[in-house]
């Protein structure tokens, strides 16, 4: 919540500025132009009007006055001068709002721990496509070891791990359906494997009955598919 | 509890019957899949249901549908303002040829009670209904009579009007398991509704005996076999737990609204066709189990937060059981 007030004070500050910047610049474009105006009248002092023009022409043309003090008139240029500081301020605000969002997102992954080895960010595409793969491919080893059951829960496990390196990280009260859901959202995984897989895993971790050879064979297929797409995809 | 009542039916066949009463109420009730099948677990889970929604959106047709496909006696009761406990409970009446009195049961002494506008009657009337509910049995004047198993109550509550109603306090909604509401069908399956009745020719229509009421107790006794792992069971209390500590609920769920949480979805489970209760079977049934259990603080009652509302945020912040805490042997 104190994220989203901050993102607002922000953003409205960098409005008010943007409006100054371009109220004061249609101003000056304001007070130029009544110099011009007060050119071609004719001066008794020559000298006078050199130094103090704004000052003297405002002084002989009282409706000029009235014009350039008052009402903020913008002209064309002021208006494109303004637009164009709202639009850096917007590119900066979008930058900013980019920035923190990856911070959030690892800081999280850090925090609920499904994150890889600390101090090996996946920061460039490369790196990231190798440890989704490399995470499937400790599921599919994985696979191998123990009861059917254990098994069948640790290629789940694998796929939570890869999901998050992938940039889909668990949530606490996600149940297997929501991350199915948020994967297929994020990434053009094999629906049909990946909730395959999330069958498989929910009769292993909360059934009674015995798991058998066939469950682990299913699920050892379910993630290699997924490693042929997942791996392909991953940030 | 008697005849073929012994003969013990899997899961699967479970299922499979569970299926078939709900496509045969659907031939009758148009478009309410979801609402149905809560309504169908609530009763599987042996509780009683309340239907809230607005008027004409077939409530009374299904509570009679499933009366009919479940093989059950069905009683309508309508809960007027002059509605006394007498009438549901039946009374004792002089019988001249044998000279003594005998007992004459009322509505409450059938397999399925359609208690229409509940909130209509005063609160002696449904305190009534609702003891016979919780006991199973009924009291006049010092005899007990107990009300024959399946015994289910399905009551109707007009959420909107409240003029001239007794609006159920929450120790008495409670009582029951879930509160299921119906909401309005889709422009097309309303369309279907008009459609099937000009083709039936006539108002009424009868449903096809899926089950006896043997049948059910079966079923029902298959439902109790279903796996509960402790993990889930465990993020029921929590859930419930959690509704009490919500900022916007003045009363949450009591520990019978985590037990109804349970049962509900192991009956969901089993329509399913699973003999094991997932996390996902709890957060589809937390709605209508334990919305109505909450109480929501006064200042809000202007606003939108409903007891469906707090359990939907509980819903998202409660920890799931996860993959990584079940190291079995």
């Amino acid at each position: 919540v104190t994220d989203h007030r901050v993102t607002v004070a922000a953003c409205l500050l960098v409005a008010l500025a943007s409006a100054v910047a371009a109220s004061t610049t249609g101003i000056e474009r304001q007070d130029v132009t009544s110099v011009t105006e007060g050119g071609p009248e004719p001066r008794e002092d020559p000298a006078d009007r050199t130094e103090e023009g704004t000052r003297s022409a405002t002084a002989d043309d009282p409706d000029a006055s009235d014009r350039d003090r008052g009402a903020f008139r913008l002209t064309l240029p002021g208006v494109a001068v303004g637009l164009l500081v709202l639009a850096l301020a917007v590119l900066v605000l979008a930058v900013v709002a980019r920035i923190r969002l990856v911070v959030h997102r690892r800081r999280r992954l850090d925090a609920t721990g499904l994150r890889g080895p600390p101090g090996v960010p996946p920061t460039d595409e490369e790196a990231s496509e190798k440890e989704v793969a490399e995470a499937l491919e400790a599921g599919i080893t994985a696979l191998a070891a123990g009861s059917a059951r254990n098994a069948v829960v640790a290629a789940w496990v694998a796929l939570e791990d890869a999901a998050a390196r992938a940039g889909v990280p668990g949530e606490e009260a996600d149940t297997a359906t929501d991350l199915v859901r948020r994967m297929l959202a994020a990434h053009p995984v094999d629906q049909a494997a990946l909730e395959l897989l999330a069958t498989l895993y929910r009769e292993a971790r909360f059934s009674g009955h015995e798991l058998t050879e066939r469950h682990r064979r299913q699920a050892g297929r379910c993630l290699e598919q997924l490693r042929h797409q997942l791996g392909g995809v991953a940030r | 509890m008697s005849g073929n009542a012994g003969s013990p039916v899997d899961l699967a066949e479970a299922s499979r019957l569970a299926h078939a009463v709900l496509d045969e109420v659907e031939t009758a009730v148009v478009g309410k899949r979801d609402a149905l099948t809560l309504v169908l677990c609530g009763i599987l889970a042996g509780g009683h249901v309340l239907l809230e929604d607005l008027p004409g959106l077939g409530k009374t047709l299904a509570a009679r549908s499933f009366a009919q496909t479940l093989g059950l006696g069905f009683r309508r009761a309508q809960f007027t303002p002059d509605l006394l406990p007498a009438d549901l409970t039946g009374s004792f009446i002089y019988d001249q040829g044998r000279g003594e009195f005998s007992f004459r049961p009322g509505p409450l002494f059938t397999g399925l009670l359609l208690a229409d506008e509940i909130n209509r009657t005063p609160p002696k009337t449904q305190a009534a209904l609702l003891e016979a509910m919780q006991e199973r049995q009924v009291s006049v004047e010092g005899e007990t009579f107990p009300l024959a198993p399946p015994f289910h109550v399905l009551a109707t509550a007009n959420p909107i009007e409240y003029e001239g109603t007794y609006p159920l306090p929450e120790a008495q909604l409670d009582r029951f398991l879930m509160r299921v509401p119906f909401g309005y069908p889709s422009l097309e399956d309303e369309w279907e509704v008009l459609r099937r009745r000009m083709e039936r020719r006539r108002e009424e229509q009868t449903l096809r005996g899926v089950l006896t009421a043997d049948e059910l107790l079966a079923v029902q006794a298959a439902v109790e076999t279903v796996t509960v792992d402790p993990s889930v069971g465990r993020y029921c209390v929590a859930l419930a737990a959690a509704t009490r500590h919500h900022r916007q609920a003045l009363v949450g769920a009591s520990p019978r609204g985590g037990l109804a949480l349970v049962l509900v979805a192991r009956a969901y489970a089993v329509v399913a066709g699973r003999d094991f209760v997932t996390p996902e079977d709890v957060k589809a049934v937390a709605v209508p189990a334990l919305g109505h259990r909450i109480t929501v603080r006064p200042e809000l009652w202007m606003s939108d937060v409903s007891g469906a509302s707090i359990v939907g945020d509980v819903l998202s912040t409660t920890p799931a059981p996860a993959a990584r805490e079940s190291a079995r042997p």
